[in-house]
Formats: structure tokens, C-alpha cells, sequence
């Protein structure tokens, strides 16, 4: 486990998401109301990446049809997807946001 | 205002013509009974689909469940699903949720926020206004087949105070029209301020119109719910409206008149009492008194917390139940704290089944004793603060759906009745005047079977 700086966290604006490339894992930086977290950028339905999926609250919708999960604990909320996705616990420092990224993808 | 009233049939609670709790002239519904089969056959079922559903509004959902756009969810209704989203301009609009390429469901997600609909099975592409994005390999098709640039298939969409109502034919009569409520009956509740915070759906070995039969009607109330008697009147104030719409007031915080003992409170009584901040312990009302001393209450803390909207009710609607029935498949428990909507949907194969779906809406005051009536059975716990909208809970039939104490005794009661009605002894149903909302449904129901609407 190590703690990795993903981006600096005034790069996303409150609604949207920003997909970068930490460590060698495609990850999706996701501002919602209610703060950003760092996930996995892919979908554990059709393995869309989820880049632009709607965000509401500490949920993301996936873009591509609308899989619904919680980006604090990566949980599938609903159809179409029944597998979890994965999510870094995720800090926020003199305006970086930093993750933790495990050791072995 | 109607703070006194006696029970005695016919009930009216006295209001004056121009409230929305005045007694409604009666109409004659003639004295028909009708043949059983309209529960159980399947001829009967068929003409439902063809006859009644298209042509009726649904209640599909309310709005505060899609508030931004992109927002959307999924009615399922019979065989049928549809697409319920909230548009860029803030309008609502709902399709049938089905591939116009292959039949598939568009839509796999039961609820969500979409920029896009896109189909799992060959992957075509629709905006939220239900046109056509995106053909997968267009250019493998030949270009006369897809000109039209075939899009999602819109159903008329409307709302009226915060709930929305979808037409499959688009021929119905304009929504508020067709509700046959008088204007502002439903707008005064302001359910465009209350969240979902309690979905359940069960499932019922019963036909739907089992469903809204019983729950149009508080005769029972004695026999199936006699606990209800320390703090319900079971004659209730029924009123009648076109296009099928009807009413019951159920004054509630009183003891049924089949009650002897008018004087001592009730511990249902007294339990209300407290909802509404008072202390029972230093009541030094009779039973009689309590129904006005809790609408007081309810007025005062009103002004306290800064309700506005209570100035639109008569004290009799602080307290009491106004079931509105809409017609086909609604019915509506509307107090000012908050709504308790019930939809009967059919099953989509057999007519011995429906789904009992029921939502508690809830506007979220801050005051921690500020809650929805007790009847509506909302589980301890529960978050009402409005701000995670729940996930359905599906019961499948014969397990019990937890929806509190009186309505478990209805889900216990309705399947066998289901059974009676199938007997070759049972010749249809007779309704008496505590039962005249039933008939007016299903005299408002046999104008669709028979084409007349």
C-alpha cells in the first residue's frame, strides 16, 4: 500500500469526473457535492469506463448504462451490475488529493 | 372547521360547500351486481390491457425522486416498463423502456442518472429526450431502414403537485381533468416538498381490484382492524367525484361510536396525543376532546416550526385520514405531515396477483417528533431527513411485508378473500352505502371494459 498523489484537487470541478493514470491504474477522480473520491475507471458490468458518469451524492452512475454503485465502498447498488468496483481510500492535503493505491493491482 | 361532528350514516362532517372537506352530493350508481370472474379470468384480464390501461393516467412516480436532470426511474406496470426522466429544461418525459432495434429493455438500472440510455444488447444510443443517439455500425444498414431514426417510444408524461401520472395512449383527457378533483385538492399538500422515505413492494395472491375493493372502504375496519376502534370512526365521510375519483374522510384520535366508553383515552389516542406534543398524563380532556386538542396542537407547533402550508388545511385534515382514490389504481392516505400513496398493479400474467405498492412520503421538518402518522407503519429508524431516497423493498407473496400493524392484517385477509370470490357459491358483490366507493370504481371501471370510455 502506498500513498500516491493523483491530482490537485481544484483540477476537477464539483459534478464532473477526471480520468488519470496513477501507478500504472487507470483511475477516475469524481467531485460530488459531497467531496472527491478516487475509483477504479472501469465498470464491473460491461467494463465501460466510467469517465463522465453522472455523480449524485456518493454515488456514480455508470455512463454506459447506468450501473449504480458507491464510490466510498465501491458496493454495486443495483442492476444492471452485480459485482463491486474498486475504490482508493482517498485524502486531501494543501489542495492534492492523495490515494491509496495497493501494492499488487 | 370542523372540529365537532356526529357519527351517524350518512356521515358528514359538516363543512361548508366551498372547503375541499365539504360532503359531495351523491350519485346514483344504480344497484348492479356484478359477475366474480372480473377477479380471477383471464378474458377479464385481457380486456384490462386492451380496454382500460392505455387509456388511463397512471401514477408513475413523484418528483422529488428525479430531481436533476439526467435523473430517472423505472415504472414497472403489468408487462410493461417505462422510463420516467427528468429533462435539461426541467420537464419530465417517459418512454416505453424498449429497444425500437430488437425489443430489448433499453434500460437495465431500476433508477439513476443518465446522460444517455444506451441498449446492453447491441449497444444503439439514446439522448434523454428519447431520441436516437448512435447506431452501432450504421453503415451496415441500409439507410432506408432507419431514416425515421427510430428513437425511444414517449408516453404522455404529466404532474400535478408533485406527482407524476404517465397516459400509454396519449388519448386520455388532460390530467387534471381526468382526476376529477376539485382544483387545488392535491397541489395543498405540497408532495413536491416530501421525499420517498419508506418503498415497499409486495406481492398479493389477490387480483388487484381485490386490492382497491377493500382499501376504498372502512366497514371492515371493525371486523379486520378492531383495534382501530380506540382511535378511528369507521363511518367515514365518503364523497364521490367524476371520472371514478372518490373520497373517505376517516376521522382519526376519536373512538368509533360502536365504542361505550366515550370518556377514558385510549392508549391509541393517548400515543397520538404525544406525536403531537402533548403529554397525556396531564390531559384533562375525555376521549371526545382529544381529536380537537391534538389539532390545536398540531396548528401551534406548525406556527412554531413556521408551516406555512398548514393554512391550507381545515383543522379536520390535521388529524384525520383523507383517502383520495384515483382512479384506477390509487389511493392516497394525505395528511399534512406527510403521504401514504398505494398503487395496485397488476401482475403482468396472472389475475391472482397484484402488487401492493406502497410509498410514505415525508416532509422533513426540524423537529425530531415531527413524524407521519402512526397507521402508515413507518419502521423505527427510518431516515426521513430526505436526504438517501431508499430502494424498494420486494416481498413476494405469502411472506409477511411488515407494513405495520393494520396493513399486515389486510395482506393476511385479501388472499382469502381472493379465494371466496373464485367459488361457484359467490354470485358477485353487494355494496351498501359504507361500500359506495367501491361501486363507483367499478361502475367508472365496466365504462372502459364496455367501451363506453
Amino acid at each position: 500500500m502506498a500513498k500516491a498523489f493523483v491530482i490537485e484537487a481544484d483540477a476537477v470541478e464539483v459534478g464532473k469526473t477526471r480520468p488519470v493514470t496513477v501507478e500504472g491504474r487507470k483511475l477516475l477522480v469524481c467531485h460530488s457535492k459531497t467531496g472527491i473520491y478516487v475509483i477504479e475507471n472501469r465498470c464491473s458490468h460491461q467494463m465501460a469506463r466510467l469517465t463522465g458518469g453522472k455523480l449524485r451524492g456518493h454515488k456514480i452512475f455508470c455512463p454506459l448504462h447506468s450501473a449504480p454503485f458507491d464510490m466510498r465502498d465501491g458496493a454495486a447498488l443495483g442492476p444492471p451490475a452485480d459485482k463491486p468496483i474498486c475504490v482508493f481510500q482517498t485524502t486531501i492535503e494543501d489542495g492534492k488529493v492523495f490515494a491509496e493505491i495497493p501494492d499488487t493491482a | 372547521m370542523s372540529a365537532q361532528y356526529k357519527a351517524k350514516w350518512p356521515m358528514d362532517l359538516g363543512a361548508p360547500a366551498e372547503s375541499l372537506e365539504a360532503k359531495q352530493p351523491d350519485i346514483d350508481n344504480g344497484l348492479d351486481v356484478y359477475h366474480p370472474s372480473r377477479y380471477y379470468s383471464h378474458q377479464f384480464k385481457e380486456l384490462e390491457e386492451q380496454n382500460l390501461w392505455p387509456k388511463v393516467w397512471l401514477l408513475a412516480g413523484v418528483t422529488t425522486d428525479i430531481p436533476e436532470d439526467g435523473d430517472f426511474f423505472v415504472f414497472s406496470f403489468g408487462r410493461e416498463e417505462f422510463i420516467v426522466v427528468r429533462q435539461e429544461d426541467e420537464s419530465i418525459k417517459a418512454f416505453y423502456n424498449v429497444c425500437p432495434h430488437r425489443g430489448n429493455r433499453v434500460c437495465l438500472a431500476r433508477s439513476g442518472a443518465a446522460a444517455s440510455f444506451a441498449c446492453s444488447f447491441h449497444g444503439w444510443r439514446f439522448d434523454i429526450d428519447g431520441s436516437l443517439d448512435q447506431i452501432t455500425d450504421e453503415d451496415t444498414f441500409d439507410p432506408r431502414l432507419v431514416a425515421h431514426r427510430p428513437g425511444l417510444s414517449e408516453v404522455a408524461c404529466d404532474s400535478v403537485g408533485g406527482i407524476i401520472f404517465i397516459n400509454m395512449d396519449g388519448k386520455a383527457p388532460p390530467l387534471k381533468e381526468y382526476l376529477g378533483l376539485p382544483e387545488g385538492y392535491i397541489e395543498q399538500y405540497e408532495v413536491d416538498k416530501m421525499h420517498v422515505v419508506h418503498h415497499v413492494r409486495s406481492e398479493w395472491n389477490a387480483n388487484w381490484k381485490i386490492g382497491v375493493d377493500a382499501f376504498y372502504e372502512t366497514y371492515h375496519l371493525p371486523y379486520v382492524h378492531p383495534q382501530t376502534q380506540g382511535v378511528m370512526e369507521d363511518f367515514s365521510q365518503n364523497d364521490l367525484y367524476p371520472n371514478g375519483a372518490s373520497r373517505m374522510i376517516v376521522p382519526i384520535c376519536v373512538k368509533s361510536h360502536r365504542v361505550e366508553d366515550q370518556e377514558s383515552v385510549d392508549p391509541y389516542q393517548a400515543h397520538m396525543m404525544m406525536e403531537a406534543g402533548l403529554d397525556p398524563a396531564t390531559f384533562e380532556g375525555s376521549a371526545v376532546e382529544v381529536r380537537e386538542a391534538v389539532q390545536k396542537a398540531k396548528r401551534e407547533r406548525a406556527e412554531r416550526l413556521g408551516l406555512d402550508h398548514y393554512a391550507n388545511f381545515t383543522d379536520g385534515q390535521l388529524t384525520d385520514s383523507w383517502a383520495t382514490g384515483l382512479f384506477p389504481n390509487v389511493q392516497m392516505g394525505m395528511h399534512p405531515e406527510g403521504v401514504f400513496i398505494m398503487r395496485f398493479i397488476p401482475d403482468a400474467k396472472d389475475p391472482e396477483k397484484f402488487i401492493y405498492d406502497t410509498m410514505i412520503l415525508f416532509r422533513p421538518v426540524a423537529d425530531p417528533d415531527y413524524d407521519v402518522p402512526a397507521w402508515m407503519g413507518l419502521p423505527e429508524g427510518t431516515d426521513c431527513s430526505g436526504d438517501t431516497r431508499p430502494e424498494p423493498i420486494w416481498v413476494p407473496a405469502g411472506e409477511s411485508p411488515n407494513l405495520g400493524e393494520v396493513l399486515d392484517q389486510d395482506a393476511e385477509l385479501l388472499p382469502i378473500v381472493q379465494q371466496g370470490v373464485r367459488s361457484r357459491g359467490y354470485r358477485g358483490a353487494l355494496y351498501g352505502d359504507q361500500e359506495q366507493r367501491v361501486r363507483h370504481f367499478e361502475v367508472e371501471l365496466e365504462r372502459y371494459i364496455n367501451g363506453e370510455k
